[in-house]
């Protein structure tokens, strides 16, 4: 899966898995916390990842 | 005096704003990793002064309900400190002249801050696969680095429902026939860092993560142009998989393949021979694959999916 396949957000939680080498639930909590507005801003980019891991800039 | 207790294993707690309690243990092991310091000084036969210097307590647990493991603890650990709560170990208390006690007669040993990262991943043909995770604790300026209480109550465990075993290894575009046995090393290199003589390390990182995946079979052209050649083979997440699927709860055989509750983890690196030839008196000889894992600028190194299909 790409983040592009990326339709909702248990497939949102399964790229963060993949990307970020966290358990589903972990990600799954991320996203809980996260506003609606936001969900769709990871959807769409591929450089979200949470403070604690790393943080990759969005390309200009 | 007379044995009055006894203890045995029992599910692991996420003690968080919703509880996740960790099914199908199969081994809890803590141990209190204490320095002791006790020098014979001054020409003296024995020794005058002891201490202890330090301690850093460290536990272990293993389960074989692989895909609810996985799914709160995988490859980057999980931070004891983001629970609300902590994590709990619980000794099942046993009733004299019966089975298990009931109520609050459990005893418990809780963590507050450090992490718990995966060890080791392993299943054989025929076995059930089973994650081994450490639990490495740290002082959180509070609370003892483990609290020891009596008189708990132990929680409720989910049905124990899950078991799996080998299905499917492809490496680098080549399947895999005959595998005997799988072991991933998650590789996790976690350092506790203390000061000021404290008793208790107060910090817990995760220095590195370098997994690397063996793979035990007895067809010896594993080493061969067409499949692993002398010189190796990359692999990556595309076609790099180890496929595990799901035993049926109360029967031979296993869950439909088109379920989505199999387990597939995908990796990149580079595969090579290892055992080419080992042999013993009768035996089958043996050949071996390890695949060291790397970082490919996108994935973590192995790429885990719980919800699985196979084909």
């Amino acid at each position: 899966m790409t983040i592009e396949d990326v339709q909702s957000k248990d497939d949102l939680a399964q790229s963060l898995v993949r990307r970020l080498g966290i358990g589903k639930r972990q990600a799954q909590q991320i996203i809980d916390t996260l506003p609606p507005e936001d969900v769709e801003v990871v959807r769409k980019n591929q450089y979200f990842v949470p403070d604690k891991v790393d943080r990759k800039q969005p390309e200009a | 005096m007379s044995v009055s207790n006894r203890h045995s294993i029992y599910a692991v707690r996420l003690d968080d704003t919703v509880d996740v309690i960790l099914k199908a243990i199969g081994s809890v092991n803590l141990r209190t990793e204490t320095q002791y310091r006790g020098d014979v000084t001054s020409g003296a036969v024995y020794r005058e002064h002891q201490a202890i210097v330090g301690q850093a307590p460290t536990g272990d647990f293993t389960t074989m309900a692989l895909a609810q493991a996985i799914d709160n603890i995988w490859l980057t650990g999980l931070s004891i400190g983001s629970l609300a709560s902590g994590f709990d170990f619980f000794a099942y208390k046993h009733q004299e002249g019966g089975s298990r006690a009931t109520g609050t007669s459990h005893r418990q040993y809780r963590f507050t801050e450090g992490l718990i990262v995966p060890r080791r991943l392993s299943v054989e043909h025929q076995g059930d696969a089973e994650l081994t995770y450490d639990v490495l604790p740290t002082y959180d300026g509070t609370n003892d680095i483990v609290q020891v209480s009596d008189s708990v109550a132990v929680p409720s465990v989910p049905s124990d429902d899950e078991r799996f075993t080998i299905h499917s290894v492809s490496l680098g575009g080549v399947t895999i026939s005959g595998v005997k046995s799988i072991e991933i090393d998650f590789g996790i290199n976690v350092e506790r860092e203390g000061a000021d003589s404290d008793l208790w390390p107060t910090h817990a990182s995760i220095v590195s993560i370098n997994p690397v995946l063996t793979i035990r079979g007895i067809t010896m052209d594993w080493l061969s142009s067409s499949n692993i050649p002398l010189i190796g083979k990359s692999g990556t997440h595309a076609n790099s998989v180890i496929k595990l699927r799901k035993r049926l709860q109360t029967q031979a055989g296993f869950v439909a393949d088109g379920t989505s509750e199999h387990i597939s983890i995908t990796g990149n690196g580079l595969a090579y021979i290892d055992d080419a030839y080992a042999s013993q008196g009768d035996s089958p000889n043996e050949v071996s694959i390890v695949m060291p894992m790397r970082y490919d600028g996108s994935n973590a190194p192995l790429v885990v999916d719980t919800t699985a299909t196979l084909s």
